[in-house]
């Protein structure tokens, strides 16, 4: 705080935070000195004959709107900027409680265990609705379910001391995978044309089950064997160190990747089941209209299924980001927790919600810190509770929608 | 290829099963590493290529970033060397051996030993080990072990003896408050005083007692060395157990498994949770969740009845479902939040300045505890019961409702005696999906009440029995703390796959036992 008198006893306090003012009273003029008790507590003045003493309580002196929401210039800093720093070692400490980078951290976050989520388990959601026979959906589809009920402690925790590190050393075979398996489907039909008349799979679907599935793991295996290869003979079999000198990108341990797999396996499973209900929805005759007119399952299923379902699949995704956006213990674990601004995906990150987590145990009640936690806890609440209820109003629509039909 | 997609079908079952593969694989994981924190492995003797020896338990193989091809021994002894793990170049090793000597101790502080007896000293009988008076050097240390179990026997009742002197210690010490601050009788003063001596008294014998007893335990003493020859002392308080691990037998590796997961499942932790067992996380677990569920049933049933059956289906009944819903995916931690700032700070704290003036500034509901973390998970919980009771209510046929409804039956009979019990399968399904969402919640419990480790249990012996407002552990949180807060995580390692296995174990059977539930409710109301 800076406090300013002029010779008629006018004083004026501002914040240096957040520039405000904060305080202007008038004082008897004809002090000969004064002075401001440590701590912005109180102001001394001195008289001819006695010493004045003014006490001041503010609460809340360095926060406002702008303070939290806009870059603000702090004191020993270059240029204005969004920081989340809310304590120090040393007293004369300014708290730096910008949201904007936990803000940013939140839906960094939410944004790429979305990006991983939303392929496996909409495209799994197809194939459990319109290609497997109802009885091999009634086994697999719990199984999926599962994965929602695993804690996200445990997800965290795998993430965070047994994902991480070996991602580290296998980051190359890792982003060689997706490439592979993308390969794999495109030869897929071939090999099963090969391989049907041997086995005879009495249930629809079972196929992908058991070719498909070790064909997986091939590929993985392969993509360890092809990245390991790739990384010896063109990156000095140091990827991570290739990376940084040549693009100056840093690799952190606990980044954006391992928490989009790890939140990803938190989502999957939500969007997985709510699309999977709008899709085996869709009206019988509809689809029985599109065959008997001579459309091949695939056409039915991407011209009449999947157009009707959208909305139910858009509320899937709506609610999976509610989710990836309040998930607490995997980022917690694994996101790293430094509130940095940087998009990479192989930077951390810190949420609004592991922000709470972490800080308002040691945060005194009442108090600034205390406040700008519940302030964005505030602000999480509404964020999904926004989200949630445009997919539930969506989801009662399309509810109706079918029953008209 | 085109037409009939075959390509696009394949991709879409591909994912489908990427996603089985992922939730096995998962599973799979915690699970192998989970079972084989219990499993003694053989326990290497290294001989490395200038000279010197090292043993330990080999974790695993792995090329470093030198390249070079190194293994991660588990050489224990930290009072030793000051770690639990090395990693030893590949190239460097000459020979490795599983010499049947190798003696593995698991100690109450500072980890496993792995070395070499020396000698032992039991009630005045000494003997000095060498490989033929084997047999009779191990049979001594193990009815000494024997011994010791029944002293610990006497140990806990002495301890409950002084618990129990404690407790009444601190209620005579509240007492004098009261009556010091009311400044009325000085008789009543001194009589307390007088009790007061008494007490310390007795708990001066129990005091003597104990360390006797201790006494005994620590005149047995174990001399062990490690490779090197640097000699250790140790006594029966140190030995928690012992084996030869290159000489056990199958069937002995075996027993020596299942009595180390009972050990993890009844037994308190030791090391600061990295070693010994879950316990009093299991424990409060379930005291959290009973609570949990005393409050949470009511509530949603209730709600829920009066949604379906006694509200009039209008657009403000439609709204207060879409909120319900809505409800079920607010973040845990804003729950939390609230539970902090509600129940912690505005109901505790005002309980605190209403009933526990004695105690304050130090709060007693005013801070974390056993029923506001319980309260709080309730809360969260709530969409969970209101969502399945609604749905069971809906299937029940409208046939069967007017008929009671015929007979004569009032609206309030007929939900009690037809409509409700009906539905039961259903409420108890919507009841055991909240648990189970309960039991994997950790974020809001961070900061309503749960600790690493809680110095005395929610229930016990003493009056009122369940104590509320006392903190309590979680298994959640042990994950959590002993993952990632403990300093020597590297060793703590294993126990959290274990906890974690546990976790998923009893989340997986609370979910499938709810869906088997419902399917067959499914089944009922088809037929």
């Amino acid at each position: 705080m800076i406090t300013s008198i002029d010779e008629s006893g006018n004083v004026l306090i501002h914040s240096t935070t957040s520039s405000k003012e904060l305080l202007s009273f008038k004082i008897n003029d004809g002090f000969l000195k004064t002075a401001f008790a440590t701590k912005d507590r109180a102001l001394l003045t001195l008289d001819k004959n006695k010493i004045n003493r003014f006490n001041f309580d503010i609460k809340h002196p360095e926060t406002t709107f702008e303070t939290i929401f806009s870059k603000v210039w702090y004191e020993g800093f270059d240029r204005p900027e969004y920081i989340w720093q809310s304590s120090s070692g040393s007293d004369e400490f300014e708290p730096k409680l910008s949201l904007i980078p936990l803000i940013f951290g939140t839906l960094k976050g939410a944004f790429y265990a979305i990006i991983f989520a939303i392929p496996i388990a909409i495209l799994a959601a197809i194939c459990v609705s319109q290609f497997m026979h109802p009885k091999l959906k009634g086994v697999i589809k719990p199984i999926i379910e599962v994965m929602a009920a695993l804690p996200s402690v445990v997800l965290g925790f795998l993430a965070g001391l047994w994902l991480a590190p070996k991602i580290d050393k296998i980051l190359l075979p890792i982003a060689c995978f997706p490439i592979l398996l993308i390969i794999l489907t495109i030869y897929m039909p071939k090999i099963w044309e090969r391989v049907k008349h041997f086995v005879n799979f009495k249930k629809e679907g079972m196929n992908y089950l058991i070719i498909g599935a070790p064909l997986i793991i091939i590929v993985f295996i392969l993509s360890l064997f092809i990245g390991n290869s790739l990384e010896s003979i063109f990156f000095n079999s140091d990827f991570n160190a290739w990376m940084y000198e040549s693009f100056q990108i840093q690799y952190d341990q606990r980044n954006a990747l391992i928490i989009g797999i790890a939140m990803g396996f938190a989502v999957i499973p939500i969007i997985f089941t709510i699309s999977e209900d709008a899709l085996s929805n869709v009206p019988e005759h509809l689809i029985s209209g599109s065959l008997a007119l001579g459309a091949t399952k695939w056409q039915t299923a991407l011209k009449i299924v999947f157009p009707s379902a959208s909305p139910g699949i858009f509320s899937a995704v709506m609610i999976g980001i509610g989710r990836a956006v309040g998930e607490t213990m995997i980022v917690l674990m694994a996101a790293g927790n430094t509130p940095i601004m940087d998009f990479s995906i192989f930077n951390g990150f810190r949420t609004l919600s592991a922000n709470i987590a972490v800080e308002i145990p040691e945060a005194p009640v009442g108090g600034t810190l205390y406040r700008t936690l519940f302030l964005s806890s505030f602000i999480l609440f509404c964020f999904t509770f926004i989200i949630n209820s445009i997919a539930e109003v969506i989801r009662i629509r399309l509810k109706k929608k079918y029953a008209e039909l | 290829m085109k037409k009939n997609g075959s390509f696009y079908i394949w991709l879409t079952g591909c994912m489908m099963a990427l996603s089985v593969l992922l939730v096995s694989g998962l599973i799979g994981l915690v699970m192998y590493y989970g079972f084989a924190t219990f499993w003694q492995k053989d326990v290497a003797l290294v001989q490395l290529k200038n000279n010197s020896y090292i043993i330990g338990e080999i974790k695993k193989k792995e090329i470093n970033f030198n390249n070079d091809l190194t293994v991660q021994l588990k050489t224990g002894n930290r009072d030793f060397y000051g770690v639990d793990f090395r990693w030893i170049k590949d190239s460097e090793i000459q020979s490795i051996s599983y010499d049947k000597e190798i003696l593995h101790i698991e100690r109450d502080e500072w980890g496993s030993f792995y070395g070499y007896p020396k000698s032992f000293e039991h009630k005045d009988k000494k003997i000095t080990y060498n490989k033929n008076n084997k047999n009779e050097f191990y049979n001594l240390i193990n009815s000494s072990l024997k011994d010791k179990s029944s002293i610990a026997k006497k140990i806990n009742v002495i301890n409950k003896k002084i618990g129990e002197i404690n407790f009444k210690l601190s209620e005579l010490e509240k007492e004098k408050r009261v009556l010091s601050r009311v400044n009325l009788n000085e008789n009543k003063i001194t009589k307390l005083d007088e009790k007061k001596l008494k007490l310390l008294n007795s708990y001066k014998i129990e005091e003597k007692k104990l360390f006797e007893n201790i006494q005994i335990l620590n005149s047995t003493k174990l001399v062990v060395s490690d490779i090197e020859g640097a000699t250790k002392l140790l006594t029966l308080v140190n030995i928690i157990r012992f084996n030869l691990p290159n000489e056990l037998t199958l069937r002995g590796k075996i027993s020596l498994y299942l009595s180390k997961i009972w050990e993890f499942l009844s037994d308190k932790p030791r090391e600061s949770n990295t070693e010994g067992g879950v316990f009093p996380a299991i424990f409060g677990t379930i005291l959290m969740v009973l609570i949990m569920s005393i409050a949470v049933l009511p509530l949603g049933v209730i709600a829920a009845v009066y949604l379906n059956e006694y509200a009039k289906q209008g657009k403000t009944v439609a709204l207060i479902r879409i909120c319900v819903n809505n409800l079920a995916g607010v973040p845990s931690i804003v729950f939390g939040v609230f539970g902090l700032g509600f129940f912690i700070y505005g109901i505790g704290g005002s309980i605190d300045t209403l009933f526990y003036q004695d105690n304050l500034p130090s709060p007693t509901y005013g801070t974390g505890g056993i029923l506001w973390a319980s309260l709080t998970l309730a809360l969260l919980t709530v969409p969970v019961v209101i969502v399945a009771t609604e749905e069971s209510l809906n299937a029940v046929s409208k046939g069967i409702r007017d008929g009671s409804l015929a007979l004569g039956a009032t609206k309030w009979e007929t939900l009690r005696n037809i409509i409700i019990p009906t539905s039961l399968p259903g409420i108890l399904t919507g009841l055991i999906l909240a648990i189970s969402r309960a039991t994997g919640e950790v974020a809001p419990l961070m900061i309503t009440g749960v600790v690493k480790l809680a110095p005395s249990m929610p229930l016990d012996g003493y009056f009122p029995y369940l104590h509320l407002e006392r903190k309590f552990m979680h298994l959640g949180f042990h994950i959590y703390d002993v993952g990632f807060q403990s300093p020597n995580s590297e060793a703590a390692l294993p126990m959290v796959f274990s906890t974690a296995l546990l976790l998923i174990l009893i989340v997986i059977v609370l979910n499938s036992s709810a869906i088997l539930i419902r399917n067959r409710l499914k089944l009922k109301h088809k037929g």
